[in-house]
């Protein structure tokens, strides 16, 4: 019997094999996410590195960071040129500190800049780190990420994969993705970001909340506020977030149960009437007193959490370097609030400050000119705080509102002039800017005269629209998320928006502005994402958690105000304002 | 469980234990982050070289230097001339001051007599490429009382670039060699150092002139400044100009580049070379020169 008909027929039996198991509906989202990570890693790879490699030049803040990985720059760092190569060299005592102010500059993008240097030999890099690994490192992360947010997204898999394109868009823009060759703390932030909104999306899929999902959105908020502290605007959206819902544990549970045994009375307290009252008033305050202890301990692992996040925010912030608040004071007076006073010697007194520092208008901190050379520097630090410059703001609403302007400018104007994305090779020009995908840059550009309307516009409407979201009937947990995660970077971008304009002000603005660019460009895939969750049903292969009520403890109630099935629409548990009902 | 489940979580245990493992694994391979290595001591030794090859060890904002010293034969950038313990207000402060009080401070601390001691040199030497750059103590060492000032001599560099390196301790420098690297000469109206190909060699010190002075005129600022010149040239070289009918002098009022008040302010230098316009030569008139010798 002839066998020359087996091995064509095997090859083919094990190809149809492989696209059985690919397309197999049980692991159809498996292979999407794996696909959709490991293409967004390979175009941004190529995005990086195809043509020319495309990166960020160093401003100076460089040397803060990299230092720590014991490592100095090869020649001069220069703003025209990317220079990624670095040596090694032994830093000693304050030489690697912020600014020589004796404090260390710390940022998660260590993390990153530490598998990079590893990176380095591997790849045939030149040096002891070069910023080219950096890239590879953040590709594969971004990829990861991309894979993640696919898996968390709660939608059918066609939306997810478009939703998730459009994050990635605004990641591989030339506004964006040039961070990720650079010395700079912002790839950790940017890449955080990510994280951040696939844990959320994580968290939020099931009417109760898990201790391991509170888990990956507190690392994953700690991770990108830790990167650069002027992500710290994020608690404003993430804390409500993880108090949205209530607490899913059976340990707790079982402890519970333990202690309403032992302590009869206490389980009393949060029992179910056992019939009715003729005090119908007094009964309704009772419920509603109940209901209220019950919501409160059925987030209190939650709350726990937050907890942990602020008190971790609060020291890292309390570890910042006087140094840059010094930094900050003399560019918000100098830089920021003189220029364009109609009466600085006015606006001085008004502070605090002598007069006569008016002729120091627009000079900034590091000017041998400017007003640190005056002998009225020392009062001027001692009398100038926070807390003035934020008075100064609030007394002055129009000049705010002026700011917020240019504000808006810097952030139409996408990415720092004054910085080159390619390395010193030939046919480069310097200070050359990447264009080889800039939708951002253009758009932007386009939407410059309507800045008033479009940003706004976008930020207030995509918090109207959280809102809204979580107010809709019909909707599973899981898509009523994607209204919690709107309402979170809606917060994040204004916050942050403000934060660069109150801190650092004028100096360097439109690179400040590059985490509240990135917050604004998320917001279109999350409207799209929302839009989706509206007008189609879930995905019936998303693995939704279940809880499993338990009738005599607070956190699974089956039938009372707090406890929510999985499937039941929008309750007042989740409406804004009524995190605990 | 199910089967594909268990796989699922598998699969999802393994990759983030081999996640978690690569994460711990290169952070402990890593030196922590944070500030450099070593202890934050500064070695307050006078006459003790350092090595601070980088720019940012030299920059203005960068006060403190906790490197060891180095051997002063070996390749090193700085060498301490005095050490000074700061006094006024600021010493009070609890918590390091910002550099910028700091430096400001620090301006007249630093005693230009025992810099020109250190280097050997005298009024008569005018110096060139070698200044002064201070460094305070570290934050921690601040806390715990410490108020010296370590003055070192530097070569002159522009800020955020690194100060060139010394192959030979800098010390007796305008004794022990010629020292024509270190000295002022010019060409053409350009300013370069003796070791180069020059015309004229400035003779220190620079003559100031009050406001009065100046009133009077550049005719008599200039002849103020000839008298000035003519005992120094001699004693510059060695011996009377009248025996070197090689040499000559020329007396010149100018405005000094580096007064704030450069407007009404003017010295007179003393500027001595070969006789016609176009003669050129490398090092030093200076006699006390090493024989032979070039720094």
């Amino acid at each position: 019997m002839s066998n020359h008909s087996i091995h064509p027929k095997s090859s083919n039996d094990t190809l149809a094999r492989a696209m059985s198991w690919l397309t197999d509906p049980c692991r159809r989202l498996s292979v999407t996410c794996v696909v959709m990570g490991f293409a967004w890693c390979v175009i941004m790879l190529g995005r990086l590195f195809i043509g020319s490699t495309v990166g960020l030049a160093d401003s100076g803040d460089g040397h803060r960071l990299l230092c720590q990985l014991d490592v100095a720059p090869v020649g001069q760092p220069q703003w025209a040129w990317v220079t990624p190569t670095y040596e090694a060299y032994d830093w000693k005592g304050e030489a690697c500190s912020t600014g020589g102010s004796g404090t260390p500059y710390l940022s998660t993008q260590w993390v990153l800049l530490v598998f990079a240097k590893a990176l380095t030999p591997v790849l045939g890099l030149p040096g002891a780190l070069d910023l080219r690994a950096l890239g590879v490192v953040c590709s594969l992360v971004f990829g990861l990420a991309v894979a993640l947010l696919t898996a968390a997204m709660p939608l059918k898999i066609w939306a997810r994969t478009v939703v998730v394109c459009g994050f990635a868009l605004a990641t591989v823009d030339s506004a964006v993705a040039p961070y990720f060759i650079s010395p700079f703390s912002e790839p950790a932030a940017l890449l955080g970001m990510l994280f951040l909104v696939a844990g959320i999306l994580r968290l939020l899929r099931g009417s109760r909340t898990t201790l391991p999902g509170l888990a990956l959105v507190s690392a994953a908020a700690l991770w990108t506020i830790f990167a650069k502290a002027q992500t710290m605007t994020l608690l404003i959206g993430v804390l409500p977030v993880m108090l949205a819902r209530p607490v899913h544990s059976p340990r707790l549970a079982g402890a519970w149960r333990h202690l309403s045994r032992r302590f009869p009375d206490l389980g009393r307290l949060t029992a179910e009437p056992a019939g009715t009252s003729a005090d119908g008033a007094g009964q309704l305050a009772r419920d509603g007193a109940r209901g209220l202890a019950v919501g409160v301990l059925r987030r209190l692992p939650a709350a726990v959490m937050c907890g942990v996040i602020v008190w971790s925010t609060v020291l890292f912030a309390g570890g910042q370097a006087g140094w840059l608040k010094e930094v900050y004071h003399v560019h918000q007076v100098f830089l920021t609030i003189l220029p364009s006073s109609p009466t600085p010697e006015k606006d001085l007194r008004e502070l605090g400050v002598a007069p006569e520092m008016a002729k120091f208008a627009g000079k900034s901190f590091l000017s041998t000119t400017g007003p640190t050379s005056s002998p009225h520097y020392e009062e001027f630090l001692d009398t100038v705080d926070d807390g003035d410059i934020l008075a100064f703001w609030a007394k002055h609403p129009g000049r705010a509102a002026a700011l917020a302007d240019d504000g808006l400018l810097a952030l139409t104007a996408t990415r720092p002039e004054y910085l080159g994305n390619f390395l010193n090779e030939p046919g480069k020009v310097a200070y050359a800017k990447d264009d080889s995908f800039s939708l951002t840059v253009m758009a932007f550009a386009l939407l410059r005269p309507l800045r008033w309307i479009v940003f706004p516009g976008l930020w207030l409407g995509s918090l109207a629209v959280g809102v809204r979201l979580l107010r809709h009937r019909g909707l599973r947990a899981g898509p009523r998320g994607v209204g919690w995660v709107l309402i979170a970077m809606s917060l994040n971008t204004v916050a942050q928006f403000w934060a660069v304009l109150l801190s650092d002000g004028q100096n360097d603005i439109v690179k400040h502005m590059v985490l509240t660019l990135y917050g604004t460009l998320l917001l279109g895939p999350l409207l799209l994402a929302a839009f989706a969750a509206t007008a189609l049903s879930d995905d019936p292969d998303t693995d939704l958690d279940e809880g499993t009520p338990a009738a005599d403890v607070p956190w699974q109630r089956a039938g009372s105000s707090g406890a929510l099935a999985a499937t039941s629409p929008v309750t007042g548990a989740e409406a804004p304002g009524a995190a605990f009902p | 469980m199910n089967a594909p489940r268990m796989v699922k979580g598998t699969v999802v245990t393994v990759f983030t234990a081999a996640v978690l493992s690569g994460v711990i694994g290169a952070s402990l391979s890593a030196t922590p982050p944070g500030l450099g290595s070593g202890p934050l001591r500064t070695t307050w030794t006078t006459g003790a070289c350092h090595q601070l090859a980088q720019p940012w060890e030299t920059a203005f904002a960068y006060v403190s230097d906790t490197k060891d010293p180095v051997d002063c034969a070996r390749p090193h950038t700085t060498e301490t001339f005095e050490v000074v313990k700061l006094t006024g207000h600021l010493a009070q402060a609890q918590e390091r001051p910002s550099y910028v009080l700091l430096q400001r401070a620090g301006e007249h601390v630093c005693s230009k007599e025992k810099f020109d001691e250190y280097l050997g040199a005298t009024s008569l030497d005018a110096v060139w490429g070698l200044n002064t750059i201070r460094f305070f103590p570290s934050a921690r060492e601040w806390k715990r009382g410490e108020r010296r000032v370590r003055c070192d001599v530097t070569t002159s560099h522009e800020e955020m670039a690194a100060p060139q390196v010394l192959k030979r301790p800098i010390k007796n420098v305008y004794t022990a060699t010629d020292a024509s690297r270190w000295r002022v000469c010019r060409w053409h109206g350009d300013q370069v150092p003796c070791a180069e190909d020059h015309g004229e060699e400035l003779i220190g010190p620079r003559l100031p002139f009050s406001k009065d002075q100046v009133a009077k005129g550049r005719t008599y600022m200039k002849q103020a400044t000839r008298q000035f010149c003519e005992s120094r040239v001699s004693a510059y070289i060695g011996e009377p100009l009248s025996k070197r009918p090689d040499l000559e002098f020329s007396a010149e009022v100018e405005v000094p580049s580096e007064s704030a008040r450069s407007k009404s302010s003017r010295v007179g230098l003393c500027w001595v070379g070969p006789v016609g316009a176009d003669m050129l030569f490398q090092g030093s008139l200076r006699k006390n020169k090493g024989e032979g010798t070039r720094a």
